[in-house]
């Protein structure tokens, strides 16, 4: 007995201590390690339009954002045009982007060139050495050092003036840590102007005075209170390195001969004009002035560069470990979209009839799976990746009636979002890509049905400069009907008249050329266009129509009273067509 | 003054003299555009023609003529990174959205925008 008691005594002793001492030892792996910590986020998702003026593409992307103080992650669920070519520097479908004050990470589901966890400091971007529309996405990493570059604290300005004090400007020296490269683009004066202790603006100037950013904020009365309603940031042109991969260039100037590894050239040319609205939210029954939609506008604000919707807004706790995990099972390809995947790879362009009847059941799976699933809940992305997969199996498999349907509801779906320009591009990458798979018929309806929605869903410019790209990406028999459609539906100025006409009939000659000659054909996107036209007419009716087309077009061109750049390169071209008439 | 010119001799000098400064800034901006043409890596490059008759100092008119060559010889020499600036901006800008975020929820930062 009393040996057992004496037993017991010690045994509780040594749980007691076993107890005081782990207390602190798993509280010290939970400070060390944030995984078993939850944190404070802020969930939203966007939907993010990008435009390469250059390139003359349009990109929208759809992600999901988990934001905290400390920390944020990115998770892309879709990218669109989904058919054809998409100008970015990494397929962005299930993409995912993280950062904590540790490391800055990058994931991608199946194309693992840019993953990595980049270890903080990151480090400086140095001179830029990407060409010809190459970018490698790892370096965005550089993009959040930047941004924390230009970063002003609180304290950096100080109390603003006090309530009921009239409006006062401020300037301030800064002291911010001098950088390796020497850069002068890091912000050492500040510019304040403030009213009623409200910041008004904020000018960030260099240490040779140069201004490198300017914000107008901007505000709005609500319940008797001012709420942050605008910001206006200017962004000046500025220079920047660049680095040639070898040598470099040699220049000649007045007999001499220098060879340049590096020189210097001009980011943000004509410089930038970002607009941030915000609204006030409601997040968990509280009201938070967030904001709602950003724009990125060339020079004074003309034409839109790019842009981002923020919608869905959500607070939650949550650990980093569960949270890496939403944004896979958010982003990532589930097993029936990778299946889909690998049965486009395996019949990409072939008839029905030569798929395996085991793969015919498996694709009828997929489809009537994907066809039940419910889009309660979903975001636009993943309504469109779910049409996608429709769409992919429709082509597959042939079926031309579901294949219309859901045609249908990938425009209802890019209308609904107010993604006009997307049902151009998209849309009409879905129409060709219907005749590249065989089906003139059925790209017939798809492009009756595309043709309403992309002039009624845009405005005549923009369908314009639309087809004036198109038509150097040799999209030929769409942008022609597009022509047909737009003179057919609207009154036009002579001007934009004149440039519907030329355009049209520069495609009908070209497809006319191909039509007369099809030995030339070398490639198979020429090679199925060419058999959709024909499927619908013949080149003679298409050189009548043509012809008729550009005398109209030229007689129109001679009533210009300012005719355009763009108006005389199409006169020229129109020229070389048919001269003299 | 007038007196004393009037007795000099050789007037034809102070002729020539006048000539001279009449004639060599139209003289130097003569030869300049006629020097106008520089050759950059295999481009030829034309100097643009914004040099001022009135400017009488020669190494600044080439200076000025050496700079405008060179800005555009750079231009034509890195008009490849142009496509991928656009690019960097494009790609960039996915990070704007939480950046921006991120500044609006720490009451230690100033609201600004992280520019891409």
């Amino acid at each position: 007995m009393d040996c057992s008691s004496t037993y017991t005594k010690g045994l509780l002793i040594c749980t007691l201590i076993l107890y005081v001492l782990s207390v602190p030892i798993s509280n010290t792996i939970a400070d060390e390690n944030p995984t078993y910590n939850k944190i404070d986020v802020l969930q939203f998702d966007s939907i993010i339009e990008l435009n390469a003026p250059l390139c003359r593409t349009h990109v929208v992307l759809f992600a999901r954002y988990w934001v905290s103080p400390k920390f944020y992650r990115m998770a892309i669920v879709w990218g669109e045009p989904h058919a054809g070519s998409l100008n970015f520097p990494i397929f962005p479908r299930s993409l995912n982007v993280s950062s904590d004050p540790a490391a800055f990470s990058i994931e991608h589901q199946f194309r693992h060139m840019y993953d990595g966890v980049y270890t903080k400091p990151i480090g400086e971007r140095g001179p830029f050495r990407h060409q010809f529309n190459g970018y490698y996405f790892s370096d965005i990493r550089f993009a959040e050092q930047d941004a924390l570059d230009m970063r002003i604290g609180a304290g950096d300005i100080g109390p603003l003036n006090k309530t009921g004090e009239a409006e006062a400007e401020r300037i301030f020296d800064i002291n911010f840590p001098k950088h390796s490269d020497g850069s002068s683009q890091k912000p050492s004066k500040l510019s304040v102007r403030a009213t009623e202790g409200r910041l008004d603006e904020l000018r960030l100037l260099d240490n040779e005075g140069k201004l490198l950013k300017s914000i107008e904020y901007e505000y709005k009365k609500q319940n008797g209170e001012s709420q942050l309603h605008k910001q206006i940031v200017h962004l000046p042109e500025r220079p920047i390195k660049v680095s040639f991969k070898g040598k470099g260039p040699t220049i000649t100037i007045g007999g001499e001969k220098q060879q340049y590894s590096e020189l210097e050239t001009t980011h943000h040319q004509g410089g930038r004009k970002c607009i941030v609205e915000y609204q006030p939210i409601e997040i968990d029954g509280h009201m938070k002035t967030l904001p709602y939609h950003i724009t990125v506008n060339i020079g004074d604000g003309n034409r839109v560069l790019r842009s981002a919707k923020l919608y869905n807004f959500n607070q939650c706790q949550i650990s980093t470990d569960q949270l890496e995990e939403a944004a896979k099972l958010f982003s990532f390809l589930d097993s029936d979209e990778t299946m889909c995947r690998e049965m486009l790879l395996k019949y990409w362009l072939k008839d029905p009839a030569e798929i395996e009847q085991t793969d015919v059941k498996t694709l009828e799976r997929l489809l009537a799976h994907s066809a039940d699933k419910s889009v309660a809940g979903m975001t636009a992305g993943e309504q469109l990746r779910r049409v996608n997969i429709l769409l992919q199996l429709d082509w597959m498999l042939g079926y031309m009636p579901q294949l219309e349907k859901d045609f249908q509801e990938y425009l209802s779906l890019l209308v609904s979002n107010e993604l006009g320009r997307m049902i151009l591009v998209g849309g009409q990458h879905a129409v060709e890509m219907t005749s590249r798979w065989g089906q003139p018929e059925t790209a017939d309806k798809l492009l009756e049905i595309w043709l309403d929605v992309a002039i009624s869903q845009n405005d005549v410019e923009t369908v314009l400069n639309f087809a004036a790209d198109s038509i150097r990406k040799k999209d030929l028999w769409t942008t022609a009907r597009l022509m047909e459609k737009v003179i057919e539906t609207h009154r036009l100025p002579e001007a934009q008249l004149f440039i519907a006409k030329a355009i049209r009939c520069l495609c009908l000659e070209r497809l006319c050329k191909m039509l007369d000659n099809p030995d030339r054909i070398n490639n198979e996107l020429d090679a199925s266009q060419a058999g959709w036209v024909s499927y619908n007419t013949d080149a003679e009716s298409l050189r009548t129509s043509s012809s008729q087309g550009i005398a109209e077009a030229k007689q129109l061109f001679a009533g210009l009273d300012q005719p355009t750049r763009q108006h005389k390169a199409l006169r020229t071209q129109l020229e070389k067509i048919n001269p003299g008439t | 003054m007038f007196k004393t010119f009037s007795r000099y001799e050789h007037k034809y000098l102070l002729w020539l003299v006048v000539f001279a400064v009449v004639l060599s800034p139209m003289y130097l901006s003569l030869s300049c555009s006629i020097n106008r043409q520089t050759s950059v890596a295999n481009i030829r490059v034309d100097k643009e023609s914004n040099i001022s008759p009135e400017h009488d100092n020669v190494a600044d008119i080439e200076q000025r003529a050496r700079d405008t060559a060179m800005r555009s010889a750079t231009r034509m020499a890195t008009t490849g990174f142009r496509p991928s600036l656009e690019m960097k901006e494009n790609a960039d800008f996915l990070l704007s959205p939480a950046l921006l975020m991120q500044e609006i929820l720490s009451d230690e930062i100033i609201t600004t925008y992280p520019s891409e």
